[in-house]
């Protein structure tokens, strides 16, 4: 009987974490990058002229604790995702201070948004990846480039 | 504190039953401990990425569900009789992590359910997880009072 009980759960809590990947569609790369590095190219979405990108990509990639990012511009507001190696995320707060103070100061003019968030570089990923890999439109693109903007601000 | 004035006989007494008292393999405890609460602590990491990868949770936000999951896997656990099991095992290693939280919950909650719902269940369910709400609370007070002093003073 207790046998029964324990399988009858372990199916239901296996179903409903199977229902959840079901509607997924993520990209190889956005997998990938949940362990490894991507090395994703910028993207642009439109709106104000193109900031330098790989420029402020090389900026953010120079910091010694950084090991991958991503980044992805719509009119002034430029995003940049980053992931920080394992051993040095004790000292997230400074990385942050300084990594957005360096790129205020070389990249005026611009709205830049930093993160360091996992959930935020793969959703990144994915935007990059539908743009320059699948022909996506443009105006879907703003459309989640806007979601990720709010996923960004949301603190709990 | 009660005074420590033993008899003769008493500390005669307490020299022979240290004599043959069997020995706490402390280290063995530790390495169990450790071992076992990284596992769920590495379970707990999967649970994170599984939201942030599946769900709209960002690394900040995913941690509630994570919680709430961990706690209702400890619930199961509890009520199949796997995590007492766990608990003579492996100590404080199933008793520190938020596991335990639920485990405590839980365990109070069958073993008063004989009692009835209202008298037994409900005003018996909190009587060992009670503690950590009470000094968790209190705790958070304390920090939070702090941090609102040294910002006062010091500013930040």
């Amino acid at each position: 009987m207790r046998k029964i009980y324990m399988v009858s759960i372990s199916m239901l809590l296996f179903s409903i974490l199977l229902g959840g990947c079901a509607g997924d569609s993520s990209s190889k790369e956005a997998i990938r990058s949940l362990i490894s590095s991507v090395d994703m190219d910028p993207a642009y979405l439109g709106g104000d002229k193109e900031a330098p990108l790989e420029k402020i990509k090389k900026v953010v990639a120079d910091h010694d604790e950084i090991y991958d990012v991503a980044v992805v511009q719509k009119g002034k507001q430029i995003l940049v995702a980053y992931k920080v190696k394992h051993m040095k995320r004790f000292k997230m707060a400074s990385i942050d201070k300084d990594l957005t103070s360096d790129l205020n100061k070389k990249f005026k003019g611009y709205e830049i948004v930093i993160s360091s968030d996992i959930k935020i570089f793969l959703e990144v990923v994915e935007l990059i990846v539908q743009v320059q890999d699948k022909g996506y439109s443009k105006e879907k693109a703003k459309k989640w480039f806007g979601k990720i903007m709010d996923l960004e601000k949301e603190m709990t | 504190m009660a005074k420590d004035n033993k008899t003769q006989e008493q500390e005669q007494y307490k020299k022979l039953e240290q004599k043959y008292e069997t020995k706490r393999p402390v280290l063995k405890n530790c390495l169990k401990a450790f071992l076992v609460g990284g596992t769920f602590c590495l379970v707990g990491q999967f649970i994170t990425y599984f939201y942030i990868f599946f769900f709209n949770f960002t690394e900040q936000t995913a941690g509630n569900p994570t919680v709430a999951t961990m706690i209702f896997i400890a619930m199961l656990l509890t009520g199949f009789g796997v995590y007492d099991r766990i608990g003579q095992f492996a100590g404080a290693g199933s008793a520190v992590p938020v596991t335990g939280f639920g485990n405590s919950v839980i365990s109070a909650a069958i073993e008063h359910r004989t009692e009835g719902l209202v008298l037994g269940v409900g005003s018996n369910i909190f009587k060992l997880a009670g503690s950590v709400i009470v000094f968790g609370v209190f705790s958070a007070f304390v920090v939070a009072l702090i941090k609102q002093i040294y910002q006062m003073i010091i500013g930040g």
